[in-house]
């Protein structure tokens, strides 16, 4: 966030008819931001040792700002996160009773737990979420892929809910950009379909056992996938 | 004697077709007059708009939204800035809020009506069209007037609304109010009872609660089934805690049923613009927000409820003031997945009066 003081506009369409009042105060820019951390306690507790690293770079400013930047670390808990994590890992001790090396990886993100799944374990992964006794996510609410080309992979993510409590996590797994292949969800969740003939429309995943897997929005001889990251239109 | 040869026609149907409200099309194979098979092809109108939001700002892709669901801009606007203000945990100013529900109830209202219309001329009946476009034409004078738009508002931004109300405009809502009930009331005697149109609708396209929820329905598409499912309830978002109204649901899951919710879900809506008419404070519309949104790394999912089901954005922040990927969950394109099954064994009829009710707007399913 330290670089929000750049004095830059958006160019965008629509800021130009507030701008007198934002460009009151710099600092307010800053409060903006942190309006929630800044109300703890903490906040005002150390500036003593702040100024040494903030000072020499820049202007007045640029003091103002650093406080806020200063307590983010320890960070006040947030009443949400301890029955997020409490939701996570007891997601992954039910996956893990049956599927002792499915899960790669688990964290929360913005208090939603996800679940990192190795990729041959996703559809029994997604069906165990769908139908286990103490998980019952059975409504697929949105599936995403997501190119890393520094990393070499396709995310492949699907956010699953638990009705009526509209608890909500996220399984994601990764499938190799150059031999992008999953197993598909359509049996289990076939409201997938339609998701996944997307992701293979425009980032190029494979589903296997997909009833129908042809493009969706692109033209059927359509060469390429337009949002991987390195998809130029021109070739 | 020789026998007489039969065999199964494809027949197509669209993309350039009225009733499929857009440019959608269908390959129907028929027997006779029955439907053996449905492929709907979209794609028609796939403007990219995900790959285009990878190259602007959060700010700059608020009125691609607006292209989306271009019956119902408001909620589309908020879907986004919604997603986004709670990535960065902005403070959003009271009246700010206010407005905002105002301005995307009285959308809803609009993109009820405009199903109603649309619907009915569907089935072939041409007069309620003509009445739900006057009720539908204030709500759009009323946008204009707050906005200076009547389809693609790009009326909301990142932590506020662009526009506070021009003097005397919450007035004019409230007088709006009861206006619109009198034509509700109007609708119900010209429609609703019409014995011709209940035998089009009523049993027709009909699927339990297990089976929308297995195809992610959402939406009126899910609670004419009878499943209570409204995010505005089950994951409260922006003040809607704060107001008294009910969800609607229907019992059959048939067309009828979708038909008749649109309308008990404007009444609703009504008493949601009254309400916060009422209680509207003054101050500030726009909250205090860093001149170059960069939310932190991480990957957001928020979902609103639309006004043809869950609208969600999904994106991916690498802490830059573009998002990295950025998803949006349209509730036309998911909501669509169904039809093939629905239609399968149907009268060739039928497909115009169970598309219909679906409510698809194209320019969200193709995105």
């Amino acid at each position: 966030m330290s670089e929000d003081q750049k004095e830059t506009l958006p160019p965008s369409s629509g800021d130009g008819g507030r701008s007198g009042r934002d460009a009151a105060s710099s600092e307010a820019v800053a409060e903006g931001v942190d309006a929630k951390r800044t109300a703890s306690p903490s906040a005002g507790g150390e500036p003593g040792t702040k100024p040494q690293e903030a000072a020499p770079k820049r202007e007045p400013a640029a003091k103002r700002e650093a406080p806020p930047k200063k307590d983010a670390p320890p960070k006040e808990p947030d009443p949400r996160e301890a029955p997020a994590r409490a939701l996570l890992e007891e997601v992954v001790a039910e996956v893990k009773t049956v599927f002792p090396d499915a899960v790669e990886g688990a964290e929360l993100q913005k208090f939603r737990p996800v679940l990192l799944i190795r990729r041959e374990y996703w559809r029994d992964v997604l069906h165990l979420l769908k139908t286990g006794e103490r998980l019952r996510f059975r409504y697929l609410e949105c599936m995403a892929g997501v190119d890393y080309p520094q990393g070499g992979y396709i995310e492949v993510v699907a956010l699953l809910t638990r009705m009526p409590e509209a608890t909500m996590i996220e399984a994601k797994t990764r499938t190799p950009r150059d031999a992008a292949e999953l197993p598909s969800a359509v049996p289990v969740f076939p409201g997938a379909n339609w998701e996944e003939r997307e992701i293979f429309d425009l980032l190029g995943v494979h589903f296997e056992g997909h009833p129908d897997l042809r493009r969706i929005m692109m033209p059927d001889d359509w060469r390429g996938h337009p949002l991987r990251k390195d998809y130029s239109p021109f070739e | 004697m020789a026998e007489i040869r039969t065999e199964e026609m494809l027949m197509n149907v669209g993309p350039q077709h009225p009733s499929t409200h857009g440019v959608l099309r269908l390959v129907v194979k028929l027997d006779g007059e029955t439907i053996v098979d449905v492929d709907p092809v979209v794609g028609y109108l796939h403007r990219g708009t995900e790959k285009l939001a990878e190259d602007l700002q959060y700010t700059q892709i608020i009125p691609y939204t607006d292209r989306m669901d271009y019956l119902a801009a408001m909620l589309n606007n908020y879907a986004l800035v919604h997603a986004v203000e709670e990535a960065m945990e902005l403070q959003i100013p009271e009246r700010a809020e206010y407005l905002r529900v105002i301005v995307m109830e009285l959308n809803r209202i609009a993109s009820h009506l405009l199903f109603i219309g649309a619907y009915l001329l569907d089935l072939g009946a041409m007069s309620p069209f003509l009445y739900v476009f006057q009720d539908r034409e204030r709500i759009l004078q009323l946008f204009n007037e707050i906005c200076g738009a009547r389809i693609t508002y790009n009326y909301m931004r990142i932590g506020g609304v662009k526009w506070d109300a021009p003097p005397g405009w919450i007035e004019k809502v409230q007088q709006f109010v009861p206006h619109m009930r009198e034509s509700i009331k109007m609708l119900h005697d010209l429609i609703t009872g019409n014995e011709i149109f209940l035998n089009r609708v009523k049993g027709i396209g009909a699927y339990d609660a297990e089976t929308a929820i297995a195809y992610s329905l959402s939406g009126i598409n899910l609670r004419c089934t009878g499943y209570k499912w409204d995010l505005r309830r089950n994951r409260p978002y922006s003040i809607y805690d704060r107001f008294d109204f009910e969800i609607p649901v229907g019992k059959n899951g048939d067309c009828f049923d979708r038909y008749i919710l649109h309308l008990e879900e404007m009444e609703q809506s009504l008493r949601i613009v009254e309400q916060a008419c009422g209680q509207i404070p003054e101050g500030p519309v726009m909250g205090k927000v860093p001149k170059i949104l960069r939310p932190p790394a991480g990957e957001y999912y928020s979902g609103i409820e639309g006004a043809r089901g869950e609208l969600g954005v999904y994106f991916v922040s690498d802490g830059k003031d573009k998002p990295y990927r950025l998803k949006f969950r349209r509730p036309s394109f998911v909501n669509l997945q169904l039809l093939p099954s629905l239609l399968k064994g149907q009268n060739m009829a039928n497909l115009i009066a169970i598309l219909g009710a679906v409510d698809i707007v194209l320019g969200e399913v193709d995105c």
